[in-house]
């Protein structure tokens, strides 16, 4: 259950390196967030640990070829920040995953990813009802749909 | 629609608090345990959240409110035909009227006291809960078809001479107050609800106010004056027991959600102190 940004970490060292250009569109995508720098060095310390320190020590090395790929998706991703849509489709997501019943572990992973772009006061309102949305939806946002696939799974 | 897991955990709740202890193998929890097709998994982590913050049965002094959402759940079990053997369904508006008997505080204040059990026996419905031979008669009639399963797995009821002046038809509700509190003062009972218990205290203070300085009728002011003279700890430790039961089962649904909802207005709880206090329950379980 992976969040967006540390997805993009993951695309930008793809092959072991992240290069120059990746860097900055993880830069760009850091300000589209408006991600909290404790919380993007809380991300960045896990992605150390669990995936670089490994690969460090193995002495893999890439070309930091995942640029292409991640600017394509950061690009797409930063629409979907400014799109008006993104609060009702956190509040109808919410609120959908309690209908079909929601666990701790669901509640946790949708306020993680949530926090990352500033809607987990949304994502808990619509859990708790204190706000409500009209609206149906069956497809997403592309930056959603990590968190819709994780809240509509056994 | 309130989970099956929460209906047994409900009934469990009801069923010990009868009893006074703990005891997981009461023939009406087993009965619920099978209408409710639910493993023992299921019961055990039923089973399991009660040993833990049930206590030595005073729930850290909530217990009023924790057999009230118990019986509200299980109210509802009922209602929406979660519960369809009408031989439970009948055993449990009993195990719930006799549990809401004996709250009902007594009109002489040393009378708990006085009480024998002889006297008990004569006035109260008695639940035999552990008497496996014992079978009640009207369960049968209700269902005879059921027969199989009221044997093994029913609770067993007897019934003393005074039980046919017992209103079968009574509401448990109209009993505590919790559905429609305004008719509460020309109920002949004088339990409340917890919640409104906890009101109750400053209640007349905010009426006389209220008659004298403001001359008003606007009843949200009156609630308002009410919620801000209630304790404050009070209310979010009634709040925190009832979001601990929400998750009892590592799901909570649209119902309990729903519950919530309405308390925090009831108690005056904010939305930020509500997540304060999910962040804590969270940290706690782990």
């Amino acid at each position: 259950m992976k969040t967006v940004f540390r997805t993009a970490l993951e695309i930008a060292w793809a092959d072991g390196s992240m290069s120059k250009k990746g860097a900055l569109i993880i830069e760009k995508l850091h300000d589209a967030m408006k991600l909290e720098n404790s919380l993007r060095e809380k991300i960045e310390e896990e992605f150390y640990n669990e995936i670089l320190n490994s690969r460090a020590e193995n002495g893999e090395r890439g070309e930091g070829k995942g640029d292409t790929e991640l600017e394509s998706w950061v690009n797409s991703l930063i629409d979907n920040l400014e799109d008006d849509e993104l609060e009702k489709q956190v509040l109808y997501l919410s609120r959908r995953c309690v209908e079909i019943g929601l666990s701790k572990e669901k509640w946790l992973f949708g306020i993680k990813f949530t926090k990352e772009f500033n809607q987990s006061n949304t994502f808990a309102q619509g859990v708790w009802m204190e706000k409500n949305i009209q609206v149906e939806y069956n497809d997403f946002l592309k930056i959603l749909e990590p968190l819709a696939n994780v809240l509509n799974s056994n | 629609m309130v989970e099956p897991e929460r209906v047994l955990h409900s009934v469990m709740v009801i069923a010990f608090e009868r009893k006074g202890i703990i005891d997981e193998n009461l023939k009406i929890i087993n009965a619920v345990q099978k209408e409710l097709s639910l493993g023992n998994d299921e019961k055990n982590d039923a089973l399991n959240h009660i040993k833990k913050f049930r206590g030595v049965g005073d729930w850290s002094g909530k217990r009023d409110a924790v057999v009230s959402v118990a019986i509200d759940r299980i109210e509802e079990a009922v209602e929406i035909k979660l519960i369809n053997n009408p031989s439970i369904q009948n055993a449990l508006k009993k195990l719930i009227d006799v549990t809401l008997n004996q709250q009902i505080p007594r009109n002489n204040s040393l009378s708990a006291f006085e009480d024998s059990e002889d006297d008990t026996n004569k006035n109260n419905l008695q639940l035999e809960l552990n008497d496996d031979t014992e079978i009640e008669s009207d369960m049968k009639e209700n269902n005879p078809q059921e027969n199989t399963i009221i044997n093994k797995n029913s609770l067993s009821i007897s019934e003393t001479d005074d039980f046919e002046d017992f209103d079968e038809d009574i509401d448990p509700f109209d009993l505590i107050g919790g559905r429609n509190p305004i008719n509460q003062q020309n109920n002949s009972s004088t339990y409340r609800d917890p919640l409104d218990e906890l009101m109750d205290e400053v209640d007349d203070e905010v009426i006389e106010i209220e008659t004298i300085e403001l001359n008003s009728d606007n009843d949200n002011k009156l609630v308002n004056n009410k919620k801000n003279v209630e304790p404050k700890n009070e209310r979010l430790e009634m709040y925190r027991m009832m979001l601990d039961t929400v998750w009892v089962d590592d799901l909570i649904d649209p119902s309990e959600v729903a519950l919530l909802a309405r308390k925090r207005k009831e108690l005056d709880i904010s939305f930020e102190t509500h997540m304060k206090l999910v962040r804590e329950m969270l940290e706690d379980s782990d």
